[in-house]
């Protein structure tokens, strides 16, 4: 119904090419609500009232949820590491190989995927409602600019939230690794940790810490813009809300790729095995 | 809109999240702090297994990790730095080996700190000492060559014994086992009734000894009262000796025995003034027991020693420098200035010399004693009184007083004391023949000194102290050069007779010297006393 490139004036691409050219167009636009974005995050006004608001939804919000995915995640891991290793009596690595997996990739990303499910859906869904009604029109309206009061206090309060989440996700998963490994598998706890200090570093935790950090922020810069550029009443919303959880998770991984692969890139040998 | 929970629940979070990562910090044993360490290194052949953070222990005991790895394309070895943690101490000769840890393949470095005698190795110095043990590979090797050994030998055994020869060789062997046992078991049962007879023979033995004591009774009592008779006599002999040595009457025996007895006597009183000396002393009685009890003797010793330790150290440090200056006067109206007839060559108005002698206790204190030789000479003032014997109060020629002005060329004297602190010193004490001080800044590890002295405090044709104001630069151990000012606030005076001889007045020179400090001299006044500051 919105859609009608077909009778647009001529210059316009015909409508065969929309396909070709909407994943194109939608990184444009994205590209340029992400300047905005950022260049709006540095000018006046500040609104603080709002940030600690969407920190609290976030952060606060999110605490249970993010507690206890890390509490199974690391249980399951020590579970899966207690019996893999084993196998050939490597149990000694068990500790270590939780913590590095946890610190450098299972905390951040399943933090991510935690904010893009109960965050990210909201805000899309949101901030969609409010274009459609057009309160985002009212806003401007009321030259109040809707970026500046809807989106950056959003955006930072993700920067923010995700790597603390992260830190929590991290701790509680080690515990219920910890409890597994040593309460119900019976590893000594000298073995779960005497290997963790030598081979877990504390760039481990700082990398996953900034990891989280830009992916949190991505993913809700991507559900905000859906929200923002939602369109077509409440189907629309719908799609914009959907458009925003596929594309978080892909962003999720596509990011967090890219971020191991610079951060890996010139890595020095470690002490252990097979250096 | 913010209500009064959001910031209190936000705050909850972060706390949580801060604890959460410094617990993660902790069980990962993170460094935050720095603790103190410091790094050696050294060279490997191999470096397979090691990487950054592998433990590095001595005794099994973790003190420290692999800080780095590098490869050395000189030698294309891998030098692997360490670092240790600073409360662990190695020595030059430590030792350092890599050593598989388990079959997986994880090493890790052992340490043997070396000897305490060797000097401790600093920050960035290298462990020479690399022991080379075996790898799990090499010794999978060397276990597959013994097991090809083994292979070997089992194969020989199973050549030999293996083929029907063999059985009936081993069948014959056993046969020869059985025989050599059967042989064996003859053997022991013969011996049995040897041990049986020779048994018998000694029963027959004892028996024959029982009945020899039985019939020779009569002789055994013989035995015994022969015995019992030379007992009496023994007791008859033994009486007699105690008479002896016990009465008055028995010859001269009985003297020696008595002297004997006499000087006996004489050392159990002996003794017992030893005893009694002794429980004087004890008691703090008498002049021996006074020094034996009382500790001021002690703490009176103890005095003395540090007092001789004090001055034979400070003899010992005692430093003894001559020196030796001379200063060209540029100031001097030279003779081409004036006319030739009126410059006195002999009496060198253009160069001032020292000879000085510092004894340097301490190197913060010294004395100085100079001899200077200055053209200016000694101003003295002379108060003439004249008298005249015929009453005359007053004379054209005799003025009854009269104040005299003599400058003098005559060796001058100094003698100072000098203190310093840090990079400043003073002295003050006669400098040339008056009452002066100065004072001294010693820069660049003291071969720059700039002094300044004042003197000549109550010169009659000077309207200001004398002040000089020098820089000395020494160099090569033993020479210096000089440069300064002379006199710098007065008025300028010339002498009228010999007119390149300035009395008074600014003057610049340039000058130079050498000093050396002498041991002789320094041992023949080490032997003298010396009073101190």
């Amino acid at each position: 119904m919105a859609e009608q490139p077909a009778a647009r004036a001529p210059g316009v691409p015909a409508a065969w090419t929309k396909p070709l050219r909407a994943p194109l167009e939608v990184l444009g636009e994205l590209s340029v609500f992400f300047g905005q974005a950022v260049v709006t995050i540095l000018r006046p006004p500040y609104r603080i009232g709002l940030l600690f608001n969407q920190l609290e939804f976030m952060a606060y919000g999110s605490l249970f949820v993010v507690g206890l995915t890390g509490l199974f995640t690391g249980m399951v891991l020590a579970l899966q590491f207690v019996y893999a290793f084993g196998l050939f009596n490597a149990q000694s690595l068990v500790g270590a190989t939780v913590e590095l997996g946890l610190a450098r990739e299972l905390a951040p990303i399943f933090t991510c995927i935690v904010i893009v499910a109960r965050v990210g859906s909201a805000v899309a869904t949101e901030l969609g409602t409010m274009r459609v009604t057009e309160q985002i029109d009212a806003l401007e309206t009321m030259a109040v600019d809707p970026i500046n009061y809807l989106i950056v206090p959003r955006i930072i309060a993700a920067a923010l939230s995700a790597p603390v989440l992260t830190m929590l996700f991290n701790a509680i998963a080690l515990t219920g690794a910890y409890g597994i490994a040593v309460l119900v598998k019976d590893l000594s706890p000298g073995t779960f940790l005497n290997r963790m200090q030598y081979l877990v570093e504390i760039h481990d935790l700082t990398n996953g810490l900034g990891k989280s950090a830009v992916i949190g922020f991505v993913v809700i810069l991507i559900a905000a813009f859906r929200g923002y550029k939602a369109e077509g009443g409440a189907r629309g919303v719908g799609i914009a809300t959907t458009q925003a959880v596929v594309g978080g998770l892909v962003a999720i991984f596509a990011i967090d790729y890219i971020y191991t692969a610079i951060t890996l890139s010139n890595p020095q040998p470690r002490g252990g095995l097979g250096g | 809109m913010a209500s009064f929970w959001t910031p209190l629940r936000v705050g909850l979070v972060v706390a949580a999240a801060a604890i959460a990562f410094a617990l993660g910090l902790y069980f990962i044993g993170a460094n935050i702090g720095g603790e103190k360490s410091y790094r050696v290194f050294a060279y490997f052949d191999d470096a397979t297994g090691l990487g950054a953070r592998s433990r590095v222990q001595i005794a099994g005991i973790p003190v420290g990790q692999v800080d780095r790895i590098e490869l050395d394309q000189q030698t294309a070895r891998a030098k692997v730095w360490l670092k240790i943690r600073a409360q662990y101490v190695l020595h030059q000769d430590a030792a350092i080996s890599k050593r598989s840890e388990s079959i997986l393949g994880d090493f890790l470095l052992d340490l043997t700190p070396g000897s305490a005698s060797q000097p401790p190795l600093r920050d960035g110095d290298e462990i020479k000492n690399v022991l080379r043990q075996p790898g799990m590979n090499e010794i999978f090797q060397s276990l597959n060559k013994i097991a090809g050994d083994i292979q070997d030998v089992t194969g020989n055994i199973r050549k030999v014994l293996g083929t029907s020869e063999g059985e009936d060789n081993l069948r014959t062997i056993v046969a020869n086992l059985r025989k050599i046992t059967e042989g064996l078991s003859s053997v022991i049962d013969r011996s049995t009734e040897k041990v049986d007879t020779i048994l018998g023979n000694v029963q027959a033995f004892t028996g024959d000894l029982r009945r020899i004591s039985g019939n020779g009774e009569s002789d055994v009592m013989d035995i015994l009262r022969n015995t019992r008779d030379a007992t009496a006599e023994a007791r008859d002999i033994l009486r007699t000796v105690g008479n002896v040595v016990g009465s008055q009457d028995q010859g001269e025996l009985r003297q020696s025995v008595g002297s004997l007895r006499s000087s006996l006597e004489k050392l159990d009183k002996t003794l017992a003034n030893v005893q009694q000396i002794s429980e004087k002393i004890n008691t703090g009685q008498g002049t021996i027991g006074h020094l034996v009890n009382d500790d001021k003797l002690g703490k009176n010793l103890d005095k003395a020693a540090t007092a001789l330790t004090d001055l034979f150290g400070s003899a010992s440090q005692l430093r003894i420098e001559i020196q030796e200056r001379s200063e060209f006067l540029i100031g001097n109206p030279s003779p081409s200035r004036t006319t030739s007839a009126l410059a006195n060559y002999s009496y060198n108005p253009w160069t001032k010399n020292y000879f000085s002698l510092r004894i340097i206790p301490k190197p913060d204190k010294w004395y100085g004693f100079e001899l200077v030789d200055d053209p200016r000479g000694l101003t003295r003032r002379v108060q003439i009184n004249n008298q005249f014997l015929d009453g005359t109060i007053n004379n054209a020629f005799f003025p009854a007083n009269v104040t005299q002005i003599t400058t003098e060329r005559q060796l001058k004297f100094s003698a100072y004391l000098a203190k310093r602190y840090g990079f400043i010193s003073g002295r003050f004490g006669i400098l040339e023949n008056t009452g002066g001080f100065g004072v001294k800044f010693h820069l660049f590890n003291d071969a720059l000194t700039l002094s300044a002295d004042a003197f000549e405090f109550a010169n009659p044709l000077k309207d200001h102290p004398r002040l000089k104001i020098y820089a000395d630069y020494r160099f090569l151990d033993h020479l210096l050069i000089t440069a300064g000012a002379d006199d710098v606030v007065n008025r300028p005076i010339q002498d009228d007779v010999d007119k390149t001889r300035i009395i008074s007045g600014r003057d610049f020179f340039i000058g130079a010297g050498f000093f050396f400090n002498d041991d002789d001299i320094k041992l023949l006044l080490s032997a003298l006393p010396i009073s101190r500051l």
